[in-house]
């Protein structure tokens, strides 16, 4: 049984130290993912405590026919979704230095190897959906199927996505000089 | 950026405060429930206790109108004072209040309740007024137009006679001691 199942089940039946090992488990991931739909890292923390808020107040069942992560990552994507739709006039896509700094930080953290963090950075004028998928696959390590539960999306529309983004990413490095097997 | 321990104390808070107004939530919701089920109550008993009042009205009204029509009807005889009060007290509301049909030869006569019986002198004789067709003795027809009098009056003997110097007017005389005056229609 995955990690992240064994400490819901176990906040489930009362241990409150469970969250603990959750947030400390999926946090920088969550907010890395959600920022690819805010591109806030602040805010994408603010969207994640949010997440994490919702999964101890509404106790959602988790079946357990997929990853753990992968729903967090569904009740995240909803919960950025929210965010966005309620806030349509007055949301706007911020790209300050400062919000970079942070994310670069939380990267480094979260990211061990340097090449996947310079990709990453690269991501960063993708679009939303492309930004999405190529961290859930790449980063996250997430199946197509997964990450059609994350993204609420069919696996014919993943893998579509998917390749596009990976050209459009295999593009953008190769005009700077850079190149990245996988892709 | 706040750390895994900052946002699980902050979570707990969140979610201690979270659960504080469900609950005062359920509460305000849980009185108000209460209060408008108790006003709809209320509504329900006061419109029922008021319809039954104004069915009661709509039942009575129509007593007091026969009651009046017995007083009219009454009048002369009383004024004739010949002993006939009597006889009219012990008339059976069902006979006294309706009003009576009889057809003779193909021609309908119909209670005249204005009328004073005594001022009419018998002639003849003419049959049982069960004999006749009529509210005494109704045909399929009849019992279609005046069903009401019907039930009432059904099992009423009498008998029927012509009346002197009027052939429009007939006097039935009831078993019960009733008079009536039937006028030709």
């Amino acid at each position: 049984m995955e990690n992240g199942q064994v400490y819901y089940k176990r906040f489930l039946d009362g241990d409150e130290e469970a969250l603990t090992d959750i947030v400390g488990e999926y946090k920088d991931g969550l907010i890395l993912y959600l920022n690819t739909y805010v591109k806030n890292i602040f805010l994408a923390e603010e969207l994640a405590e949010e997440t994490f808020f919702r999964l101890i107040t509404k106790k959602p069942k988790f079946h357990g026919k997929s990853r753990f992560k992968s729903f967090l990552y569904a009740i995240g994507r909803n919960v950025a979704v929210d965010y966005i739709r309620h806030n349509k006039n007055n949301f706007a896509e911020p790209a300050c230095e400062n919000t970079y700094n942070e994310e670069d930080g939380i990267l480094d953290n979260y990211i061990k190897s340097e090449r996947n963090a310079l990709l990453i950075k690269s991501m960063r004028e993708l679009s939303v959906d492309y930004q999405t998928v190529l961290w859930l696959v790449f980063f996250e390590g997430f199946s197509n199927k997964e990450a059609s539960i994350a993204m609420k999306k069919n696996d014919r529309q993943i893998k579509n996505l998917l390749f596009r983004a990976k050209r459009s990413l295999k593009a953008k490095l190769e005009k700077e000089g850079f190149s990245y097997e996988e892709l | 950026m706040k750390s895994c321990d900052e946002m699980v104390k902050n979570l707990f808070e969140r979610r201690d405060d979270y659960a504080k107004k469900q609950k005062s939530r359920k509460k305000i919701l849980t009185r108000a429930v209460t209060s408008v089920a108790a006003l709809c109550l209320v509504l329900a008993v006061s419109i029922g206790v008021l319809q039954g009042n104004i069915f009661k009205d709509s039942v009575k009204e129509p007593e007091n109108d026969i009651k009046n029509e017995q007083v009219t009807s009454n009048t002369p005889s009383e004024e004739s004072g010949d002993g006939r009060e009597e006889k009219n007290e012990n008339l059976l509301p069902s006979t006294a209040d309706v009003i009576g049909l009889v057809v003779v030869d193909g021609v309908t006569y119909i209670q005249d309740t204005f009328a004073d019986p005594d001022s009419y002198v018998i002639d003849r004789f003419i049959g049982n007024v069960d004999e006749y067709e009529g509210s005494y003795n109704p045909s399929v027809e009849t019992k279609e137009k005046l069903p009401e009098v019907i039930d009432n009056i059904i099992n009423i003997t009498g008998e029927l006679y012509t009346v002197k110097d009027d052939s429009d007017v007939l006097i039935a005389k009831f078993s019960n001691g009733g008079t009536i005056i039937l006028r030709k229609e």
